[in-house]
């Protein structure tokens, strides 16, 4: 419970740090808030209105002492473009980016497991060293790229996959898993390298341990040493970096959800940004920033939960 | 060719620099009279009916069309939400102008029956056309009209497209009487529904008293409003009530697409119907496959020209040998070669396309890289070493390998500009406050001169480039003070010469659109009128689908 209690500390403070700075950038972004609201040919009395309007007159803690009070009642404030609630907005579109984020660690974790056991058993060999080339490459080559080849290829030459849009599981849960699938596989490309090649290591550290000799001594099976043995304590290493990832994955999505144009938080993030639409921007980070301090914390939790040792320090 | 006004248009204006490569401002055509009062006033009554137009052979009720649009809108109220080609585009289903463009690019009245000036442009007088109903039942009527009109002024960022306009009378149910507080005879100009007029646009006032009315969009268009989904998609069905000829198409979606590799990806796997491009490699490309059968191909009028403005007020740039050595060591052969645009872009000399009835020659320098080379050297022989010059564009890799393009031709002349990369709203903003040396710029040009007043005239503190003169603001006043297109065009002719001679811009050629579709895709370039006569079914990226239909 002291775990939970300061991990929970923790993650309010960080996401009070976070929303504090990313206010302060936004007022430091370049270009004009009011230029931009009311275009570059409005009257000077229009633009000391709409500045008044606006609270950009007030001091930048008053102004966002003022949003942390809304925010807490769940008021995230309205859009000044599409005079649409930003929370509104954010609860249209955070589904699509969970799904694809969701899915993308799926099937990140889904080719990077099996890789990384397939090379940990036959460290040194050429199996080993040609999936270690192939995740080279994987990590060299860049997402958007990944994500236009495979639109070229699977949407546009095989015709297996529309090239955009969303499909809520609710209208059809093929339809929905179908037009994920592509972007899944754009964000999730460059993971199934890192995850193999971190598990990959921490599998051949384990195999070296005693426990396993003593497994194998013993008779057991690969397949039964591999998954109630040494999968486990090797998978701290993973499990930390999946969490981490979670935070490179929602960058990525605001290219992703742009190629195949889907409807997510990403997309909106950066409309906010292109349009210094600083409250939808602002709400928009809230979100990200709270999503990525939950998997973290979820991450802590189970880093206590695969180590016991880790709780036992936590109670020291 | 006429055009709409620009007010708005410098929101878009860095955007138009993308439009190098996909966005433009748009507006077509290049006739001549499109802004005479005598246009608009000389059109007969219309002949309303609901029954089809048999302008359109073997047409059939029915169907869906996907329609890839670049980008999504903010919402759908005409009066509060700027819109770029992609707003307009959905705009153009749900609302209908006061007046539109005829075939020959001429102002004639659309949803108004006629648009009268008084005998010095000061007391316009619109009447409508009866029988004309909202999506909601509403009537449209002066008084309808006048709640449009005043929801423009009541917005900071539309008044401006309406600034001339002082009161407003309603006569009668169909009749409203409209006083300007100066004479401002291409007032009609600004009731097309284009960019920066979107004044044109008829809401009913049931939406436009909504605090929700930019998302639920209520016109007395052949489509109504049925489902917004942002970042997703816009659907419209057709309006059975709909005042005018039905429309053939059951629906329309508008899929917002804002990567153009993907907006190309989704035409070329079949899964949009109509798409459009700024790109003139596309069109190349399309134009090609047209032939065998596999798409369809209409290309708009020419619209405003690529541009790169000069800051005049800049040293060095405040001597205009300097400016015109730039242009001279601009072969602009080059430039089209890097667009991919060969055979599509029109190279231009002016504001105005040199097929435009608008367009005068003047001493705009042609290329010439020795003469360049001399101009410089009289200036260094003058006034000493050229300093270095900053060139400001935004951040898209393709528009900075053009600027890296110019920089080297201007080299050969001895000019060497330092290229600046920044966001749009850096842009606009160093724009706005005279800190930029040379940037690459849009929004200019292209249509109606008196579009361009604010651009040209020293008193608007909008005239970026801070170049004028006395004689050319007397041109631009007395311009906008004539009726007639050819009185009107000495006085643009005499702004032209100006700016030959003073080359406060570098003109880089043309902008197209093309509209895409596939083949089942018929009469995408036909756009009646209420009278029956062809309209311009396509100005700039922006078109019209009421007479669209589908091939069974």
């Amino acid at each position: 419970m002291s775990l939970f209690r300061s991990r929970l500390f923790r993650l309010l403070a960080v996401v009070m740090a976070v929303t504090f700075a990313s206010y302060s950038m936004v007022s430091l972004l370049p270009g004009d808030v009011v230029t931009a609201v009311l275009g570059e040919r409005a009257t000077e009395a229009d633009r000391v209105a709409a500045r008044h309007d606006l609270h950009l007159d007030d001091p930048l803690p008053v102004r966002y002492g003022r949003w942390v009070a809304e925010a807490v009642t769940g008021d995230l404030g309205t859009s000044y473009r599409t005079h649409q609630p930003v929370s509104e907005a954010i609860g249209q579109r955070i589904w699509v980016t969970l799904e694809l984020v969701f899915l993308s660690q799926l099937l990140a974790l889904a080719l990077a497991i099996p890789m990384a056991i397939f090379a940990a058993l036959r460290p040194g060999s050429w199996i080993d060293r040609v999936m270690s080339g192939l995740q080279l490459g994987m990590l060299a080559v860049p997402g958007y790229l990944v994500a236009i080849v495979l639109m070229a290829v699977f949407a546009v030459k095989l015709g297996w996959f529309d090239t955009t849009g969303f499909v809520h599981f609710t209208d059809s849960p093929f339809g929905n898993i179908k037009s994920l699938l592509l972007p899944s596989v754009a964000l999730g490309f460059e993971q199934v390298a890192l995850y193999a090649r971190v598990l990959r290591t921490d599998l051949v550290n384990t195999f070296n341990q005693d426990f396993i000799w003593y497994a194998r001594a013993r008779g057991l099976r690969t397949r039964r040493i591999v998954t109630h043995h040494a999968l486990r304590p090797s998978s701290i290493g993973l499990v930390t970096l999946t969490g981490v990832s979670v935070g490179r994955m929602i960058g990525g999505t605001v290219l992703v959800e742009s190629i195949f144009a889907l409807p997510g938080l990403g997309r909106y993030t950066i409309d906010a940004i292109n349009n210094r639409d600083f409250l939808a921007l602002q709400g928009a980070v809230v979100v990200l920033t709270l999503g990525f301090v939950l998997v973290n914390f979820v991450v802590d939790i189970l880093h206590g939960v695969i180590d016991p040792r880790i709780r036992a320090e936590e109670r020291l | 060719m006429t055009h709409s006004r620009k007010r708005l248009r410098r929101i878009t204006a860095t955007l138009s620099i993308v439009a190098l490569a996909a966005l433009a401002a748009a507006c077509g055509g290049n006739d001549p009279k499109s802004t005479s009062t005598t246009g608009v006033s000389d059109t007969q009554a219309p002949v309303l009916t609901n029954a089809p137009t048999t302008t359109i052979q073997g047409a059939t009720q029915g169907g869906t069309l996907t329609v890839a649009i670049e980008g999504e809108s903010s919402g759908f109220n005409p009066t509060a939400d700027p819109w770029s080609n992609a707003g307009h585009n959905v705009a153009r289903s749900i609302f209908e102008p006061l007046a539109t463009f005829d075939s020959t690019g001429k102002v004639v009245p659309y949803l108004a029956e006629s648009i009268e000036p008084n005998t010095d442009a000061t007391v316009w007088t619109i009447t409508l056309r009866s029988g004309v109903k909202f999506q909601n039942g509403e009537p449209l009527n002066a008084e309808a009209v006048r709640l449009n009109f005043a929801a423009v002024q009541a917005n900071a960022s539309f008044k401006g497209q309406l600034e001339l306009l002082a009161s407003m009378k309603v006569v009668d149910d169909l009749t409203l009487e409209l006083t300007m507080s100066k004479a401002w005879s291409t007032f009609p100009n600004t009731l097309v529904g284009n960019i920066g007029s979107q004044v044109g646009y008829m809401s009913a006032p049931a939406m436009l008293a909504s605090a929700d009315g930019g998302r639920n969009p209520i016109g007395t268009g052949p489509f109504t409003f049925s489902e917004w989904v942002p970042d997703d998609h816009l659907t419209v069905v057709r309006n059975d009530n709909y005042w005018g000829t039905p429309a053939w198409l059951d629906t329309i979606v508008f899929k917002p697409i804002p990567d153009s590799t993907t907006r190309k990806a989704a035409m070329d796997a079949g899964d949009v119907d109509v798409y459009y491009t700024g790109s003139s490699s596309e069109i190349i490309e399309y134009q090609a496959l047209q032939k065998d059968g596999k798409f369809n191909v209409a290309i708009g009028a020419p619209s405003e020209p690529d541009m790169v403005m000069f800051n005049t007020k800049s040293m060095p740039l405040d001597d205009v040998r300097v400016r015109r050595a730039i242009v001279m060591a601009t072969d602009m052969s080059r430039v089209f070669d890097y667009l991919d645009a060969t055979g599509v872009k029109q190279l231009t000399h002016g504001p105005y396309a040199d097929t435009s009835f608008w367009y005068a020659k003047s001493n705009y320098p042609e290329f010439d890289i020795a003469g360049a080379t001399k101009l410089i050297e009289e200036y260094v022989a003058e006034k000493g070493a050229l300093p270095d010059i900053e060139f400001a564009g935004n951040q898209s890799p393709f528009l900075v390998g053009l600027q890296e393009l110019y920089q080297s031709m201007w080299k050969d002349a001895g000019i060497n500009v330092k290229i600046v990369s920044r966001a749009q709203a850096e842009n606009i903003t160093a724009v706005v406050g005279g800190k930029f040396q040379i940037i690459m710029w849009g929004g200019i040009g292209g249509g109606d001169p008196d579009d361009d007043y604010s651009d040209f005239h020293s008193g608007t503190g909008l005239n970026f480039s801070q170049f004028n003169t006395p004689e050319m603001d007397a041109a631009l006043d007395k311009g906008r003070t004539l009726a007639d297109a050819d009185a009107r065009k000495v006085q643009y002719d005499i702004v032209q010469q100006i700016l030959g001679d003073g080359v406060p811009f570098l003109w880089a050629g043309t902008n197209q659109f093309g509209v895409i579709s596939k083949p089942s895709v018929q009469a995408l370039g036909s756009f009646t009128l209420p009278d029956g006569s062809a309209g311009q079914a396509i100005t700039g990226g922006q078109f019209f689908l009421k007479d669209v239909w589908l091939k069974q």
